[in-house]
């Protein structure tokens, strides 16, 4: 290589050098992070906020409603629970239909169906696990007693009591029943009455008088012919069996295998229901099994325009010494006053669902334990501020419905368990009122000269 | 071209990776911010000094007079990237950032005679944010977060320039100009705890937000005189101007809005520099920029504030040569000291911006354009006045392309 060339390659390798340490440099002074901003420079800015985080509770409710929620595909008569007792004010028994036109078969034909050969006839059923009692480990001690009906019932009638029993027990005992896993004997006369008469007949299983043995208050459940859930009985139990209905046992000589009679429709008779409170003074109420949900729209006049709302929350206390009922989700969603049903209507889920917008609710609810209960409804007075609907709205409050996935967590619809929340009412202490527990910012320039 | 393969990637990098990294001293958190030094790094590194230049190989863009030595169309871009040292009495902080203050296109419609630009130049930048932890009281919770304050924006013009030579030793510019900008400031408050399961808080942030859009012409008249090598001057004159400004104030999650509109009455401008050939390869010169910002008037919380903002800047420069065999003894050198004075006080006390800086250069082949680069430290306000003081390096790389060449 000649000196020239060599030269010359010198000097493009220092340059390439410099060229790269340049790089190097710009990299460096570029492509560093800063630091984490910090309070250099503060003292040259204005920071605060004319106000900041101020507490406003809101407990003028303008509009207040409560209203019965029907579930047009599960009526009463297929709600896969039936209900027997009494719990503060509300009573139900269990009605069944069976029909005895069909007992006779190849293999128990009629002449099998005497008294000399019936061992004895039973009525069977299973508490369910989540509403025998408070105490799941035992059942409410019952007396019950199962008569015919003078006619068989009419599903259409209920609730209510429009059911005529014969006034005779169709039991042999009348006893206190403490156990979950019930079997009551029936008087095989009686029985075999039924079964010539060959047609149908009602029945019900109501509380009975057994002079100083007295049912324990309290409702318990039972699976009716449409229950789907056997997970709420005994892990041992078979679905099938967990269902009410008769089971005649023949005697041991015949080797005859047992027959089990299913009624062809049973039905929760809800004779009495406690009333839900109609004034807001009284307590708000979310019922499900016979869905009662309340409504309420309160009075933001109190809020400064244009504030922005950084947090609000519906507080509500319940009342644990009066509701029950199995663990449920409450969801307080957005709600068209104009939506509502006139008062003393129902309204169906199909038309809440038509109209309701879910903001806030928490699942697992145990109306024995969960006291105070707070809503975050931020977004929704968010919403309310801004303007954004026509008409006014509230706030709806209901229980874990299909319509509200991300709080339909339990595979049990509402229908299933009847549960009572009650809320406190407007009237109670101050520490145990509905209100909205709202925290806002004023941000000057803004309050109140907004467009 | 081994170079150019290297370089470029890594100036590419450079600049994307700054984009994340912005921060910028705090002194431009206040009124009408930080004057943008946009001027190419051949300038930078000798002070400043740029008014008198008349190139055709490096052409400078600050004084359009000085275009009409053009004989290539000409694409100038400066780019730099400054660490910054920054230190109150609350503590310190260092910033980095990148930018592009300066894209220029000339285009020789008679070469050596008449000539065409435009480009874009930043004229003033926003851009810091502080945060401070704070605690709240809401209901019984106490809250934890950090209030935090954030400006950014800029303030650019758009020239277009023509530049015409008369004479052997005059030449005059002229140029009309949009000027645009936004300046957004931010006041947040973070409420990160109490917080749910998921990690979301349960207090929403306040934020306020208010947007300026400028909107505004301006035009300057330039002129140049001197002969090639010989002494020379250069001045230019920019006449006051309006910026017309609507104000957006928004809270966010709030649909209320206010709207505003309001004028700035842009101070005049008045530049001026010269050169000497000293010895040999070497030129002294300087250049001064005067703009009485205390003239200005549109916002009064700015203008109570305002001063004359001006700047000098004097520097010597080793003009680049083509010897044969030369090899670094070719390359420019520059040296040069800049004293800048803020359009604006702060703490009562004028805000002084102190320069000191080194550069040289890299001609492409053919002389088909430049690649200079300086370095500059400045020490900007002076803590026991303004209460506030930052350090910053900067390097400032700019490319000057001739027609051929890009």
């Amino acid at each position: 290589m000649s000196q020239p060339n060599t030269m010359r390659e010198y000097h493009r390798l220092k340059g390439l050098v410099f060229l790269g340490l340049l790089a190097a440099l710009l990299l460096n002074l570029a492509g560093c992070t800063s630091d984490d901003a910090n309070t250099v420079g503060l003292d040259q800015v204005e920071t605060e906020f004319e106000v900041v985080l101020e507490p406003l509770a809101l407990e003028d409710i303008t509009h207040y409603q409560t209203f019965p929620v029907k579930d047009e595909e599960v009526p009463l008569a297929e709600q896969e629970l039936l209900y027997f007792g009494e719990q503060d004010g509300t009573a139900s028994s269990v009605l069944m239909n069976f029909d005895f036109s069909a007992v006779y078969t190849q293999d128990h034909p009629e002449s099998l169906w005497t008294a000399g050969n019936i061992k004895n006839v039973r009525l069977l059923f299973i508490l369910a696990e989540s509403y025998a009692s408070d105490d799941s480990l035992n059942a409410i001690p019952k007396v019950y007693d199962l008569q015919r009906l003078n006619q068989p019932f009419d599903p259409e009638d209920f609730p209510g009591d429009a059911f005529e029993p014969t006034g005779s027990s169709a039991l042999i005992n009348l006893e206190l029943v403490a156990g979950r896993d019930v079997s009551l004997l029936v008087r095989e006369l009686d029985f075999l009455n039924w079964v010539n008469s060959g047609v149908e007949q009602g029945f019900v299983l109501e509380e009975g008088d057994a002079g100083s043995l007295v049912s324990d208050p309290g409702l318990v459940g039972l699976a009716s012919q449409e229950i789907d859930h056997a997970t709420q009985f005994p892990a041992e139990t078979q679905l099938e069996d967990v269902r009410i209905r008769f089971f005649v046992e023949f005697e041991d000589e015949l080797d005859v295998e047992g027959v089990y009679l299913y009624p062809t429709e049973d039905i929760s008779t809800f004779h009495e229901i406690q009333d839900v409170p109609a004034d807001q003074a009284d307590g708000l109420c979310v019922r499900t099994c016979l869905r009662n949900y309340p409504f309420l729209a309160f009075d933001f006049s109190a809020l400064p325009t244009n504030a922005f709302v950084n947090r609000a929350v519906l507080s509500v206390v319940n009342d644990t010494t009066t509701s029950y009922g199995a663990l449920e989700a409450i969801v307080v969603s957005e709600f068209p006053l104009a939506a509502l049903p006139a008062a003393g209507d129902s309204i169906t889920l199909d038309e809440i669902r038509d109209d309701v917008y879910a903001i806030s609710g928490m699942v697992n609810l145990d109306p024995f334990n969960n006291a105070v209960m707070e809503f975050n409804i931020t977004t929704a007075v968010h919403r309310i501020v801004n303007g954004v609907y026509e008409g006014p709205r509230g706030f709806l409050m209901t229980a874990g419905e299909d319509m509200f996935p991300g709080y339909d967590v339990s595979s049990l619809d509402p229908d299933f368990y009847l549960t009572r929340f009650n809320f406190f009412g407007t009237s109670a202490a101050d520490s145990l009122r509905p209100r909205l527990k709202v925290s806002y910012s004023v941000v000057e320039g803004i309050n109140g000269g907004g467009e | 071209m081994m170079r150019r393969m290297i370089l470029c990637p890594l100036l590419l990098a450079a600049l994307m990776m700054a984009v994340p990294a912005l921060g910028q001293t705090p002194f431009a958190l206040s009124n009408i911010g930080q004057p943008t030094e946009s001027r190419d790094a051949r300038m930078v590194g000798r002070g400043g000094w740029g008014m008198a230049v008349e190139d055709s190989l490096d052409p400078g863009f600050t004084n359009l007079a000085g275009l009409t030595a053009l004989r290539h169309v000409a694409v100038r871009f400066t780019a730099h990237g400054e660490k910054g040292n920054n230190e109150d009495a609350n503590g310190s902080r260092t910033t980095h950032r990148t930018m592009i203050p300066n894209v220029r296109v000339g285009l020789p419609v008679i070469k050596g005679k008449l000539a065409l630009s435009t480009g874009m130049e930043v004229l003033r930048t926003f851009e810091y944010r502080t945060q401070e932890e704070r605690t709240w009281y809401a209901w019984e919770d106490t809250l934890s977060g950090y209030e935090q304050f954030l400006r950014e924006g800029t303030l650019w013009r758009v020239p277009f320039g023509v530049s015409w030579k008369p004479a052997a030793n005059l030449s005059l510019g002229a140029s009309i100009g949009l000027v645009q900008g936004s300046l957004k400031e931010e006041l947040f408050n973070y409420f990160i705890e109490p917080a749910s399961a998921n990690g979301n808080p349960l207090y929403l942030a306040t934020g306020r937000t208010q947007e300026d859009t400028f909107s505004g012409t301006t035009a300057t008249l330039a002129l140049r005189l001197g002969s090639p090598g010989g002494p020379a001057l250069g001045a230019s004159y920019t006449p006051g101007y309006d910026l017309d400004v609507d104000r957006k104030l928004s809270v966010g999650g709030l649909a209320a809005r206010v709207y505003e509109s309001y004028t700035l009455s842009m101070p005049e401008k008045w530049e001026a520099g010269f050169e000497l050939p000293v010895s040999g390869r070497w030129r002294f010169g300087g250049d001064a920029r005067f703009q009485p910002f205390s003239q200005f008037s549109g916002y009064d919380d700015w203008a109570v504030d305002m001063v004359d903002e001006y700047a000098i800047g004097l520097g010597v420069e080793r003009a680049l040569a083509f010897d044969r065999h030369g090899g670094g003894n070719n390359r420019p050198l520059r040296l040069g000291v800049q004293y800048k004075r803020w359009a604006y006080q702060l703490n009562g006390e004028d805000i002084i911006e102190k320069t000191v800086s080194v550069g040289t250069g890299f001609p492409f082949r053919q002389k088909m354009g430049m690649l200079d680069v300086a370095l500059s430290y400045s020490r900007l306000g002076d803590q026991a006045k303004n209460g506030l003081q930052s350090d910053i390096f900067r390097v400032t790389v700019s490319v000057a392309g001739l027609e051929r060449w890009w």
